[in-house]
């Protein structure tokens, strides 16, 4: 996992300089995806602790 | 940690502290806080370019965050962002044309600077006075004063077509007051070159009448957006640090939720105060930038950077105070 993520990494680099536009779309559909994983991920999280996203409460 | 793409070597701890940070204030007051972020990954060693990228980059992973657990508690005016957006971008457009004018007379930097000053100053004086002028009349259980005097006028214009909006608790007004609004705030954003979060906040509380959860919501819907074609143009000059942006996310993830979560247990009036103290350091932060410009004080203007991250610090540590305190209540006392 290392070594791939390693590789992906050394990838990204390289077509920052040579193929922009790939890179552009590349790093909007990776940053969507962790954005949407990571929402979900932290409010199943926080929902264990009991704190939820609920209507207005004050 | 070393970041090939920005040629940078920094610690991912100190990437995910800043992250979880801004993450708090950008859920708690519907900001990207590329105020906040921008200084600090450019103390930490980003060069300019690649800290504005970058900071895109994780303003747009975040608000979609933010807006996601927004929407489950009712915030978003999805709606009302989408009509906004479209006068937010031609503002954006207008304004980029105006800087691009005044960089060829040469005289940029300063105009820029000092309507940033008087903008963020201006919007968080007129902030503190309405807390302090409404905040004590208003009865125990209600959470603020919804709407201005210009507020009404506004949503009184009678010019079709007009819609009602009932996210934002707005029976009728009309599109181009929206259109106009929205062109105004994209304007001043593009001619700052900033995400216009902390303009737009609170333009939708004092112009439109929107609650100010649901201005918090839709803004951060609306930031999507904005960030999103940022993040475009600058990726496409190889200027966003992918890897970094996504480590912060890893810490805008639970800064968020957190933020966002907040709000619940907060009055409206005073999350708009503690807004108001935010960009108030964002003002003093700016002058202080100016001030190292202008005379050639190095020390000043890393002075202003450490002002802004720690006022940023400060004031998450007081939304995680607030959090914890009314979690704590609800178990002992019951939701209302």
């Amino acid at each position: 996992m290392v070594v791939g993520l390693s590789e992906a990494l050394s990838y990204l680099s390289k077509i920052s300089q040579t193929d922009p536009h790939t890179f552009a779309i590349l790093s909007i559909i990776l940053i969507i995806l962790e954005g949407i994983i990571l929402g979900i991920l932290a409010d199943f999280i926080f929902s264990l602790f009991g704190i939820e996203a609920k209507e207005e409460f004050s | 940690m070393y970041l090939p793409i920005a040629g940078v070597e920094i610690s991912s701890f100190v990437l995910i502290i800043i992250g979880f940070c801004v993450g708090v204030l950008g859920g708690f007051f519907g900001i990207g806080g590329a105020f906040i972020v921008t200084p600090a990954l450019n103390i930490f060693g980003f060069p300019m370019a690649y800290a504005i990228g970058t900071d895109l980059a994780h303003v747009m992973g975040k608000s979609i965050i933010a807006t996601l657990k927004h929407r489950k508690m009712g915030n978003v005016d999805l709606r009302l962002g989408v009509l906004m957006f479209i006068g937010t971008a031609l503002g954006v457009e207008v304004g980029k044309e105006l800087v691009l004018y005044l960089e060829d007379i040469g005289a940029v930097g300063g105009v820029v600077r000092g309507i940033y000053i008087l903008l963020l100053g201006g919007v968080g004086f007129y902030m503190v006075f309405d807390y302090f002028r409404f905040n004590r009349e208003l009865d125990d259980g209600v959470a603020e004063k919804i709407g201005t005097s210009f507020s009404s006028a506004v949503q009184s214009i009678n010019l079709p077509p007009k819609i009602s909006l009932p996210t934002s608790k707005i029976k009728s007004i009309s599109i181009w007051a929206i259109f106009i609004i929205g062109f105004i705030t994209g304007f001043l954003a593009g001619f700052l070159g900033v995400g216009g979060g902390f303009v737009r906040m609170p333009a939708l509380i004092y112009t439109l009448g929107v609650p100010t959860t649901v201005a918090i919501g839709t803004d951060l819907f609306e930031i999507i957006f904005s960030s999103g074609i940022g993040t475009l143009l600058y990726a496409i000059e190889g200027r966003v640090d992918v890897v970094a942006a996504m480590v912060m996310l890893v810490g805008a993830s639970i800064g968020a939720q957190i933020g966002t979560v907040a709000t619940r247990y907060v009055r409206g009036m005073k999350i708009r105060l503690y807004f108001a103290l935010t960009i108030f350091a964002g003002a003093i932060s700016v002058v202080l930038k100016q001030v190292s410009i202008t005379f050639g004080y190095v020390s000043v203007g890393l002075a202003a950077g450490y002002i802004i991250i720690s006022a940023a610090a400060l004031m998450s540590l007081n939304i995680i105070y607030i959090l914890i305190r009314g979690v704590m209540w609800e178990k002992k006392y019951g939701s209302k």
